[in-house]
């Protein structure tokens, strides 16, 4: 507790590709994984995030600056959610993996729930192309699966 | 796909039936999941899953749970997803009947109505022959004149 008061307190986190991001300590720390890391070693300053790539802290970093703003009303912040998930799938992926690892659960869900959406009222054959799927059941197996769902993709109109 | 590992999918999969989104998946869609790959049928089959698709879908019908607690000691309870099967196949069922009802009701109406017209026609025949013949007779009685 050697630092000021009126100094905003800075931590220095270290990306994969050895790439250092200085940002303020409040924002960091709204990152779980983060927040355990500086109290359980006081000492270091410099943070290593092994299993996350500068080109995503970049974009990690928009969304915690944004949050950490109490300013903001629940509604932009939603609109910015859902700009902020207007990404290609591939790098969706890339962040709920960080997001997972650095442990942001707000922005692990809004990614998750970004992936579910893309997965509605589609067939087997474009979620399979979407997702870079390779079909790997012989043909025999994937006639017995689709018969064994028969039942979901047939018949009467729902009410 | 392949970067994320089991527990995200799963995680996922459960964000995206859960009726806080705007638009949840639902059983067709993860069946539409189980065809895809051998690793994302396995997850789809998951029975936490099924069995918030199955309260959500079938609001009134018993929780499975109890069914199965109750079971538990004769008989290995089946999966929620073979519930969610049953169920959905029993409604359709049912709705398919209810369909038939409504069709059969509308056919014997139209067989009730074909026959008021069949009666109405013959009494038009009936008519006119006897128009015909008093028409005549008419004639007769004014030559007779």
């Amino acid at each position: 507790m050697a630092t000021t008061t009126t100094e905003t307190k800075m931590l220095t986190l270290c990306t994969s590709d050895k790439q250092q991001f200085q940002i303020e300590e409040t924002i960091a720390l709204q990152a779980v994984t983060i927040r355990n890391m500086v109290e359980d070693e006081c000492a270091s300053n410099v943070i290593p995030l092994p299993n996350v790539n500068s080109k995503i802290m970049i974009q990690i970093i928009e969304y915690l600056k944004k949050h950490v703003d109490s300013s903001v009303s629940k509604e932009d912040m939603e609109k910015f959610d859902s700009a902020f998930v207007e990404k290609k799938l591939s790098e969706i992926f890339d962040i709920i993996l960080a997001a997972n690892y650095l442990n942001i659960k707000n922005l692990l869900d809004i990614c998750c729930q970004r992936v579910a959406d893309v997965m509605k009222n589609k067939s087997p054959e474009w979620v399979r192309r979407t997702f870079n799927i390779v079909n790997d059941f012989t043909a025999e197996e994937e006639a017995k699966i689709r018969k064994e769902h028969e039942w979901a993709f047939e018949g009467v109109d729902e009410d | 796909m392949s970067v994320l590992p089991d527990e995200l999918w799963r995680r996922i999969l459960e964000f995206g039936i859960s009726s806080s989104s705007k638009n949840p998946l639902n059983y067709k869609d993860i069946c539409c999941v189980a065809i895809t790959c051998r690793r994302l049928n396995r997850l789809s089959y998951e029975d936490s899953l099924w069995s918030s698709l199955l309260s959500s879908q079938f609001p009134n019908y018993e929780n499975p749970n109890n069914i199965n607690f109750n079971r538990r000691s004769t008989y290995p309870s089946p999966s929620s997803k073979t519930i969610f099967k049953i169920r959905f196949e029993r409604e359709r069922e049912r709705r398919l009947l209810g369909h038939r009802r409504a069709v059969l009701r509308v056919e014997s109406q139209i067989g009730e109505h074909s026959r008021k017209l069949r009666e109405i026609e013959s009494r038009v025949m009936d008519e006119r022959v006897r128009m015909k013949a008093t028409t005549e007779e008419l004639s007769n009685l004014l030559r007779v004149r």
